[in-house]
């Protein structure tokens, strides 16, 4: 009779242990249905690789980038490229750590010259010397990616000048021509100012623009007549405050005395010169080509055109500011070597660099690959490179010299700074850090 | 004689292993200790881990000339606070956070001061008034160092347009360029973000001062001026203390605000001390002289906040 009602009641451990047996058989099951479905839709032969790529050209070419990872995709199925992108400023500071705490990207872009010294000598860089595409580079790019080693460790991929970007439409406007010397440069300044026009859009709040104008001076200024400065610099015989640095900074500092620059300088940021120039508020900048693309995008129709910076007496050669602008490495660390090869290898093919450098609106690194649909504004450039060019002067200091030269030029304009103490504090960087170059 | 007779005192001996009441007291406090102790483990662990430990490696690394990238520090001494005390420009950093902090102590405060007041006075009725002013405090700081950033602009910046609208053309300034006024606008930002917190505070406290205070002094025939100065203000005193050392401790580690509307410039006019350290280490590779900073910075806001409290402390009343 007892035993009608003994039949066991729900007690809390039953309850649980029921529990617990109906969840691990729900999750068991779902696991193996995930096992299954994943099998099921891997392709079957090679394993399948995903390469990470990051780099910074996500903000002015991510379009192209995710074409161009598509088509290597359809040619190489079994592999997937995951790109990454942070702007310049932002980039190296999350590269490093992610190099320091062993969570290195398999490809990933790092500054040409002795900005990727750092990366080689802590051994973050595989060697790729030995690539197909190494020896189709012309000798300027391949300089500039070489170690003290003697070898290539990152790939270029684009080339930048610096010039003045004028609109056409406002220099017909008020009759004035492309001038060939400064005093020329200076009237058209002049002829602008008067006429209500600001002749320069200055966005120096972003430090990286300050340093553009002496940087296109002193191709003309400097290293025209003498090559070896940097050298020099190195060895001790030739320091920033004995140069004509002094000059440079002065002539540029006069622009700004003489009210050619867009008011306010100090507060306008890259962005900002590129919409007074797409507004037709301001008749020049003096950028890189770079600057071309936003314009245009802010502002279809306007006619552009680049000249360079005559910073020159009347009847001397005009030497140019160029140098490579991007370039792509391999991890020293990767786990696939073989496939980030492959992919270089691909960026390094004709017909895909032609792609990007159209996008890109840039100039070359290859000897076999030239830019047919470059803006015809970049163009115009061209031509005056062959007179002669010196690159980013930065790429030839070690680092820290170019940080101290961005900082004071602003304090300077904000008139903190005098110009001599400038060029001392950049030469105390200089000798502080030369240890890295040699 | 009887006198002498005594019942013998035996004092009996313990039998091992038998509890005395005070044992007893004293093993049950041991038991209830553990598991305090296990409560505690989890938040002890994480605070070592992402508090002690830090600052303990933040010490190593001070003495040490680590780039970032090299695999193996190398130890150099005080070489990184010899540089320190010789490096005028720290000092500049140094100026420019104490300036910052101090505008922003009056500024916010003083702002904080006058919205809960006026809150907790006349427009009593709008408690929805409390939550607006609060709502800048709940944005992302990098959102509202862009959008001031925008507002700032001298080109085509919202505050330079409407001061020519209205006529004031001639008060135009390049906000955040002008050396002599950036920090003075970063002050302001930082200060309209932050002054619903510190208006909360202030609520509360007002809300502690006793009515009959107020019906006291109102029968005395006093002036609002005489009411604020007599009785709110010394009675907020909590209040007071709480919202100086909390704005003196945020604006001295200010960095996320200064990097997105100046990144320190123009030149070093705006650069902060933690700025200083973020550029040292990431972007000039010197890990041991930036982590040598952010100890004597973080010494420097221990010292000023316990100056502080010592000195706002004695002003508290007790009811």
């Amino acid at each position: 009779m007892a035993d009608m009602y003994d039949s066991s009641p729900l007690t809390r451990r039953r309850f649980l242990h029921r529990s617990a047996l109906l969840a691990g058989t729900a999750l068991g099951a779902e696991s193996l249905l995930a096992a299954c479905g994943a099998s099921g839709a891997s392709t079957g032969g090679q394993q399948p690789v995903t390469l990470k790529f990051y780099h910074w050209i996500g903000t002015d070419a991510g379009p192209v980038v995710a074409e161009i990872n598509k088509r290597f995709h359809t040619e190489n199925p079994n592999i997937t490229v995951q790109f990454s992108s942070n702007s310049s400023d932002q980039y190296e500071t999350v590269l490093k750590a992610r190099l320091a705490g062993g969570d290195a990207p398999d490809v990933f872009g790092v500054y040409p010259g002795v900005k990727f010294y750092p990366y080689a000598k802590a051994n973050y860089l595989a060697d790729l010397s030995a690539e197909p595409w190494a020896t189709r580079l012309s000798a300027g790019a391949r300089r500039v990616v070489t170690y003290t080693d003697g070898k290539v460790y990152t790939m270029p991929m684009d080339e930048n000048v610096i010039g003045v970007t004028y609109n056409k439409q406002i220099f017909s406007q008020h009759g004035l021509s492309v001038p060939t010397n400064w005093a020329d440069f200076l009237a058209v300044c002049e002829k602008l100012k008067s006429a209500g026009v600001t002749p320069l859009a200055l966005g120096i709040k972003d430090q990286w623009v300050d340093q553009l104008i002496p940087y296109a001076m002193a191709p003309s200024a400097l290293y025209r007549e003498n090559l070896n400065f940097d050298k020099q610099l190195l060895s001790g015989t030739s320091t920033f405050s004995h140069s004509a640095w002094t000059q440079m900074m002065q002539d540029y500092l006069a622009l700004n005395a003489h009210g050619y620059f867009n008011q306010g300088g100090l507060g306008t940021t890259y962005v900002q010169t590129t919409q007074l120039m797409a507004a037709g508020k301001a008749a020049m900048v003096v950028n890189g080509n770079w600057i071309l693309a936003p314009i245009k995008q802010l502002n279809p129709n306007l006619q552009l055109d680049m000249f360079p910076l005559p910073y020159v007496q009347p009847g001397q050669p005009i030497w140019i500011s160029s140098a490579v602008g991007t370039t792509t490495a391999i991890s020293a660390t990767t786990k696939h070597p073989v496939e980030a090869r492959k992919y270089l290898q691909f960026w390094a093919r004709p017909d895909i660099m032609a792609l990007y450098l159209k996008e890109k609106v840039a100039y070359s690194s290859f000897t076999d690959v030239s830019n047919p649909a470059l803006d015809p504004a970049a163009q115009a450039m061209v031509a005056p490179l062959k007179v002669g060019s010196y690159n980013f002067l930065d790429q030839n200091w070690p680092v820290g010299v170019q940080d101290v030269m961005l900082k004071d030029i602003q304090g300077v304009f904000a008139g903190s700074m005098s110009i001599p103490q400038m060029l001392q504090d950049m030469d105390t960087s200089f000798q502080k850090n030369k240890g890295q170059i040699g | 004689m009887d006198v002498m007779e005594q019942t013998p005192i035996v004092i009996e001996p313990l039998e091992p292993g038998k509890e005395t009441p005070v044992t007893r007291q004293r093993k049950a406090r041991l038991r209830q200790f553990r598991v305090q102790l296990l409560f505690l483990l989890p938040a002890l662990v994480i605070f070592t881990a992402f508090v002690i430990y830090p600052i303990l490696a933040s010490l190593y690394y001070s003495l040490t000339d680590w780039d970032g990238l090299a695999p193996t520090p190398h130890f150099v001494g005080l070489v990184n606070f010899q540089q320190f005390v010789s490096d005028p420009t720290v000092f500049i950093n140094l100026r420019n956070t104490l300036v910052f902090a101090g505008g922003v102590m009056v500024l916010q405060n003083g702002i904080a001061l006058l919205l809960a007041l006026i809150l907790d006075g006349f427009l009593r009725r709008f408690s929805f008034l409390r939550v607006l002013f609060l709502l800048p405090a709940m944005f992302s700081g990098l959102a509202i160092g862009y959008t001031w950033s925008y507002i700032y602009s001298p080109v085509f910046g919202f505050l330079n347009t409407f001061l020519g609208r209205i006529g004031l053309a001639s008060w135009q300034q390049d906000w955040l360029g002008n050396p002599h006024l950036t920090l003075a606008s970063l002050i302001f930002t930082n200060s309209w973000e932050f002054m619903g917190l510190s208006m909360v505070v202030f609520l509360a406290g007002l809300q502690a001062v006793p009515a009959e205070l107020y019906e006291a002094a109102d029968i005395d025939g006093t002036s609002g001026w005489q009411r604020f100065r007599h009785i709110t203000f010394p009675l907020i005193a909590p209040a007071v203390t709480i919202n100086v050392l909390l704005t003196l401790i945020g604006s001295m580690k200010v960095f996320d605000l200064i990097l997105v509307m100046t990144n320190g410039g123009p030149g070093n006019a705006s650069e902060s001390l933690a700025l200083r350290i973020y550029n040292e280490a990431f972007t000039q590779n010197q890990f041991g002289y930036a982590t040598a900073i952010g100890i004597v910075m973080s010494l420097l806001i221990l010292g000023l906040s316990m100056l502080n409290l010592r000195l706002l402390r004695k002003r508290e009343v007790e009811l």
